[in-house]
């Protein structure tokens, strides 16, 4: 009994361990993001930075990427603001990708140096451009503002005609926005 | 003869033995140098914790292990004449298999991670120093998160990530343990969504230090109506990935563990070398915090670390960012810890008894004589 019982024993011991590559628990909610790895408040995804919207404009929810989300010009312009790595921060591509989105040809890393204009704010230089699209799309007014541990965006989406409207509101936003305190 | 007994006796041989620790050997030496260019780490699973050698047929350490377990639990058990000369020959070759069953404990049922508190604050969440989770946070409830996370056999192409009470599911299409993320080129694709609009993961090769490799994983994701689509996750995302307005955080992190209680930072200490900036020694002085809320008050230093409940935590590192100072405990949880030691104590009884036998044969031989 014993020379059939000790080898199956081990050979269970060797290769019977169970799943433990699925996991589920509950921890009390954790303002400094201990538990999950992230800052998160309920119902908000986190913010880094503060920032004051223009008088007309709409605060809306805010998910993906996005820390701020707004409607402006009624709800003919989305805007967004995001804060990604430092990784983010090359401008020619991010200027490129959004020419493409507004329907225009790519430029030459000379061409789209030159095409910036700079904003200055508390937070720092923001380096921003018109992309009006030449055909029925959206155009785009974006700015974007490289910080120690990251880039910030400021977005615009909309028709050309709006977001020339609301320039002065894009400015003071960028202008408003600060780090964000508890 | 009982066809059990017969291939007990084949698996006894002590050929397989012999040529076992002669591979053993080889795999230690081969291993022990090519950290110097590899690293420590990717050492041990390469040649030590696999199966085989770089999916070829050689066998790896683990394997090679569990060969000499079967063979000797096999010369225990079909192959040693069970007599009392023979008692300390048993004894001896039942604290080398304790020894081995300890190794067992230790690669299925161990774990090591970095406890990072800062001054004040206390933390009871470890993290692994290499092995990832892909984590769902639900965030619905009032007081408490709901954490789902995936790791191990999950984090690999085509595997379907699916729990009770998850609302979608995931299948991943890429995963790689350093990833470079790249600002895409081109349009992004109509199914892809969150940072995957932007970037790019691309597979890299593993760096032999931990702290330079970037975790990273491509999921497709399903059930969120429009939500669904390909989401791109990376360790160390400063801004988390969220669905469902809020409702879900998605996250790619060092694996987690929870110690069954607090470590509460009162106070680190740092002592520097004379006229240097050199750390000479580092102290924690920390709080142990109960379930039910009790404290004591303990030293952790370089070479005297915390034992308690089956933990270990030691003293490894810390950080200082402004006036924040932060410590860094590497915890471990070893469930094989003690069995080095029980195995050498049968294993010097079972020669000492081997002695005392053979000793009063050769004194009765003598006195015959």
């Amino acid at each position: 009994m014993l020379q059939k019982f000790v080898p199956v024993v081990s050979l269970a011991l060797l290769f019977g361990c169970g799943d433990k590559d699925l996991q589920q628990y509950s921890l009390p909610k954790d303002t400094k993001g201990q538990a999950s790895g992230h800052q998160h408040e309920k119902g908000h995804v986190h913010r880094p930075f503060d920032y004051d919207l223009p008088a007309n404009w709409t605060d809306r929810p805010s998910s993906g990427m996005r820390f701020g989300s707004f409607y402006a010009a009624g709800e003919s312009i989305d805007g967004s603001l995001v804060y990604l790595g430092p990784e983010a921060g090359d401008p020619v591509s991010n200027i490129n990708r959004w020419r493409g989105q507004a329907g225009l040809e790519n430029l030459s890393p000379e061409g789209v140096m030159s095409s910036l204009k700079s904003l200055e704010a508390p937070l720092g230089t923001f380096q921003w451009v018109m992309l009006e699209n030449p055909g029925e799309g959206n155009s785009i007014m974006g700015a974007m503002l490289k910080l120690k541990k990251g880039v910030l965006f400021v977005k615009l989406t909309g028709p050309a005609e709006a977001l020339k409207k609301e320039q002065d509101g894009f400015e003071k936003l960028c202008m408003s926005l600060r780090p964000h305190t508890h | 003869m009982n066809p059990i007994l017969s291939w007990g006796k084949r698996l006894a041989s002590p050929k397989i033995f012999y040529y076992s620790l002669f591979w053993l050997m080889f795999l230690l030496v081969v291993g022990t140098v090519r950290q110097k260019w590899d690293g420590l780490y990717l050492c041990q699973e390469i040649y030590f914790s696999s199966w085989f050698l770089w999916d070829s047929p050689l066998p790896g350490g683990r394997l090679t292990m569990t060969v000499i377990t079967i063979n000797l639990l096999s010369k225990l058990i079909f192959a040693s004449p069970w007599r009392l000369k023979n008692l300390g020959i048993i004894i001896t070759h039942v604290g080398a298999l304790v020894l081995l069953g300890g190794g067992i404990l230790t690669a299925y049922f161990s774990t090591e991670g970095a406890l990072v508190i800062d001054e004040g604050a206390s933390n009871h969440i470890f993290q692994d120093y290499h092995d990832h989770e892909l984590t769902i946070i639900d965030h619905r409830h009032e007081m408490v998160d709901q954490i789902t996370a995936f790791s191990g056999s999950y984090l690999q192409e085509n595997a379907l990530m699916e729990a009770p009470g998850l609302d979608f599911t995931m299948e991943v299409l890429l995963y790689s343990e350093n990833v470079e993320l790249k600002p895409k080129e081109g349009p992004a694709g109509k199914d892809e969504k969150g940072m995957a609009i932007r970037f790019d993961i691309e597979a890299l090769q593993r760096d032999p230090e931990d702290v330079n490799n970037r975790g990273g994983i491509r999921v497709h994701l399903r059930g969120l109506g429009a939500e669904d689509g390909i989401y791109n996750l990376a360790e160390f995302s400063e801004v988390p990935q969220t669905l469902a307005n809020g409702r879900y955080t998605l996250g790619l992190r060092k694996k987690s563990y929870r110690l069954p209680f607090s470590i509460e930072l009162i106070d680190f200490e740092k002592q520097v070398h004379p006229g240097t900036t050199m750390a000479r020694s580092y102290r924690s002085l920390v709080n142990v915090v109960e379930a039910d809320g009790s404290r004591r008050k303990v030293d952790i230093s370089m070479n005297e670390p915390l034992r308690t409940r089956g933990y270990t935590l030691f003293q490894a590192s810390f950080s200082q960012e402004g006036q924040v100072e932060t410590s860094v405990l590497t915890v471990v949880e070893n469930a094989g810890r003690l069995f080095p030691y029980i195995s050498s104590g049968i294993i010097c009884f079972g020669i000492f008894i081997h002695l005392v036998l053979n000793l009063s044969r050769y004194i009765n031989r003598r006195s015959v004589a």
